[in-house]
């Protein structure tokens, strides 16, 4: 089996298998208990958190741990609710993972305004496309650092400016938040240095276990969550802590923060070598174009283990079936019979045209990945040309 | 006083000499389907006498697989007892006692029908005294005559028969009085509803079914599975024949014109539907067509694909609206898993403007000119035969 679908999810380390096994077995007492283990189990998970706030450059108490991303998404945005004024709005960008584009969405029934910024053909959203939707009822920006379908990188630092000005030119605090779930582990991040408000994590696409995440909130502001009936994490979540899984997600980004800077520049020669001979099949489109060869410069903006390519006109889902039957896994964002443009929201809102994107896959990959597998992977998909009809292969190259 | 099954039927009532063939049918299909052998037919009623059976968990399934027999209008469960007023009485209000807890009505009817004419009492005497018993037990009860919350319905043959709820059945002719009929089944909402209809009419029906893989998943041909058992429910047993489709689609794709493919798929599965039919002795083809619907169901559509059969093509949906065939579809169960979102056909061989109004001598010499026999050979020889069973009767231990 060769697994692509890294970004769905990636392997447990054995070491953090370990030490979920251990914290499992050892240290089963509830923090919030008043007995010795009670304590005990209560003093560990405020060690693992300053540990975990140490590496991703942020206070301890800024850090809410969830059951993952998905929650923590939806927690900050519904959060919104108690905003008094109705005349608000909030700010996402044209290319969210759904568990930010559907809360938000949601919150137009509660009459907040919902206002989208799109991206550039290349996915990304430039400062002066910000700056447009911003004005003085804006209370939230959130912005996907990395995104999950063609792992486009945001220049993240030059939109917080833009809201940083913002704020002092309306007065008003606008909170940014991004969901960096697809950057953590991956590249280096101070969530201090980088100057956003929010971000969410998720542990099982770094190594972690499942079911483990957390929501960084600066102190700076105080938010009133849906959620009730127990004083962990301060209140703001409550439900008795997954100790084991945050142990596991601390031991994974140990691991990840002292290899990942020196694995990055080998995934991009190996992404590089992998975009050139999926080109070269000719079967294969770039998305975004400009991430094929020769525009070298632009690659920059891109995390080297997420590629989105196009295989037109095989729709994406027959795609993955085919390949899943040679025993390779990857992933697609569209569905083949179902023309709800939803699906292919990301790509859409990129301007990818529809027979382009309903015909999108994903590849991902990460550190166990050899490159006898891709090249598998390769050979999967060259003969993958048997499944389009000759008549097709004639119009495509036109 | 002993169990007894109440079926109806109405229209073989109206046939003339073979008559006793069409009750035959009945009777038999009673038996297979309820597992009861103890059955007596009358004029225009069938009893079955569950004898020992006492489950009444039983009996109850019994007679909701009755309820979906062709050729039955109603079934209910009542009592026989010996023509005497005080067992009658007895009987009477034994079901009204069971019927008040089961329904906690406010309001009720004594239904009576004398149509042995020996029976000391006339019908509206045995009602009023059976109405008075139970009034005087159930003092808090209302006699309502034109719309009660339950009827007592009581008729006096040889026997007294005693009886509260019926229900409905599907009527028309039972199965296979028409012979067997060769169903075009797409995992849609339209061909179960039609295979239904023509069920009605007396027709065992059978299924075929063309499956593309790796265009459309297997999770596609498990639904058309599903709902293979459902129509079992109906049928009795139901044979599905799978046809490997996706190397026809491919040479349709690869040698007509773009606009004409629809058509050609569509004549392509009439062709290996005629051939199927007549190998396993098929009457007729049936399809979900409504004229009008889509590009291959307007008459001059219609013209060219049924010329690839000399079978009659029994499409029942003709004349409905799609609310018409929804509202069927709900009726029998097969709505729900219909419009489970798994592509029925690729949208890899849908043209974007296909030809509505063929000119029948082109299309028919445009078709004739595809390399197809050999596909269609192979296709019907790589057939797959599945045979669908109604389960036997669940006997829960009291």
């Amino acid at each position: 089996m060769i697994y692509l679908d890294w970004a769905a999810s990636a392997p447990v380390y054995p070491e953090v298998a370990d030490i979920v096994k251990d914290v499992s077995l050892k240290n089963y007492a509830n923090p919030s208990s008043p007995h010795r283990e009670g304590e005990n189990a209560k003093l560990m998970l405020e060690d693992f958190r300053v540990k975990f706030a140490s590496l991703l450059g942020c206070n301890p108490d800024e850090l809410i741990f969830t059951s993952g991303a998905t929650e923590a998404n939806n927690m900050l945005l519904y959060s919104f609710i108690f905003e008094r004024t109705r005349e608000i709005n909030i700010v996402i960008s044209g290319i969210e993972h759904p568990s930010v584009y559907e809360p938000a969405s949601q919150l137009e029934r509660f009459g907040i305004k919902l206002r989208y910024v799109m991206p550039d053909s290349s996915g990304i959203v430039t400062p002066e496309r910000l700056l447009k939707k911003l004005d003085n009822m804006t209370r939230l920006v959130s912005i996907i650092y990395i995104n999950n379908e063609i792992g486009v990188i945001q220049p993240i630092k030059q939109l917080v400016n833009v809201v940083k000005e913002a704020e002092k030119r309306f007065g008003r605090k606008i909170l940014f938040h991004s969901d960096i779930t697809q950057a953590v582990g991956k590249i280096n991040i101070n969530l201090k240095e980088i100057g956003i408000d929010a971000a969410t994590i998720s542990a099982h696409k770094f190594g972690g276990p499942r079911g483990t995440g957390a929501l960084y909130l600066k102190r700076d502001f105080k938010l009133n969550f849906l959620y009730g009936g127990g004083e962990q994490e301060n209140g703001r979540r409550p439900g008795t802590e997954n100790l084991p899984g945050i142990a596991g997600m601390l031991k994974a980004l140990e691991i990840r923060t002292s290899i990942m800077e020196k694995e990055y520049p080998v995934a991009r020669d190996t992404t590089k070598w992998l975009i050139e001979n999926l080109i070269s099949t000719e079967l294969c489109t770039m998305i975004p174009q400009l991430r094929a060869p020769g525009t070298n410069e632009e690659n920059t903006n891109f995390s080297p283990y997420i590629l989105s390519i196009s295989l037109p006109p095989l729709p994406g889902e027959v795609t993955v079936r085919s390949l899943s039957e040679m025993g390779i896994c990857i992933s697609t964002g569209s569905a083949c019979s179902s023309r709800k443009k939803d699906r292919m929201r990301t790509l859409i809102n990129m301007g990818i045209p529809e027979d382009i994107a309903g015909s999108a896959i994903r590849i991902s990959y990460g550190w166990y990945t050899t490159k006898n597998e891709l090249e598998e992977f390769l050979e999967g998909i060259k003969k993958l040309e048997k499944l389009i009809p000759r008549k097709n292969r004639k119009f495509l190259s036109r | 006083m002993d169990n007894v099954i109440i079926v109806k039927y109405s229209e073989i009532g109206l046939k003339g000499k073979n008559r006793a063939y069409f009750e035959n049918l009945l009777v038999n299909n009673i038996r297979l389907k309820s597992g009861f052998d103890k059955i007596r037919k009358t004029h225009g009623r069938i009893y079955i006498e569950p004898g020992n059976c006492i489950n009444t968990d039983y009996i109850q399934q019994a007679i909701e697989r009755l309820a979906k027999t062709f050729g039955i209008t109603s079934v209910c469960s009542g009592l026989k007892v010996v023509n005497d007023k005080k067992e009658i009485e007895k009987a009477a209000l034994f079901l009204f006692e069971k019927e008040e807890e089961k329904k906690n009505p406010e309001t009720f009817k004594i239904n009576t029908r004398r149509i042995n004419k020996r029976f000391p009492a006339g019908s509206y005497e045995i009602s009023s005294y059976l109405g008075e018993t139970i009034l005087k037990k159930f003092p808090n009860i209302k006699v309502n005559l034109s719309n009660p919350d339950v009827t007592i319905n009581v008729e006096i043959r040889e026997k007294t028969y005693i009886y509260a709820e019926e229900l409905r059945g599907p009527g028309g002719l039972p199965v296979p009085s028409s012979g067997k009929g060769l169903l075009l089944l797409s995992g849609g909402i339209d061909s179960p509803v039609a295979g239904y209809l023509m069920g009605k009419r007396g027709l065992q029906v059978d299924a075929i079914y063309y499956h593309s893989p790796p265009y459309v998943p297997e999770k596609t041909r498990d639904k058309i599975r599903t709902i293979a058992e459902v129509l079992c429910e109906y049928f009795g047993q139901i044979i599905v024949y799978t046809v490997p489709f996706a190397e026809v689609q491919k040479t349709i794709q690869e040698n007509a014109n773009p606009r004409e493919t629809t058509l050609h798929t569509r004549a392509a599965m009439i062709a290996i539907a005629d051939r199927i039919a007549k190998s396993e002795g098929y009457n007729s083809i049936i399809t979900g067509e409504s004229l009008g619907q889509v590009a291959s169901q307007t008459p001059e559509s219609m013209r060219f694909t049924q010329s690839y059969t000399d079978l009659p093509i029994f499409r029942p949906l003709v004349g409905m609206n799609k609310e018409e065939i929804k509202d069927i579809a709900r009726m029998i169960g097969t709505y729900d898993i219909s419009i489970l979102p798994y592509e029925d056909c690729c949208t890899l061989f849908t043209p974007k403007h296909p030809i509505i109004k063929p000119n029948f001598e082109i299309i028919k010499n445009n078709f004739s000119r595809l390399p197809i026999e050999k596909p269609i050979d192979t296709a019907v020889l790589n057939t797959e035969k599945e045979v669908f069973k109604l389960s036997e009767l669940k006997v829960r231990t009291v």
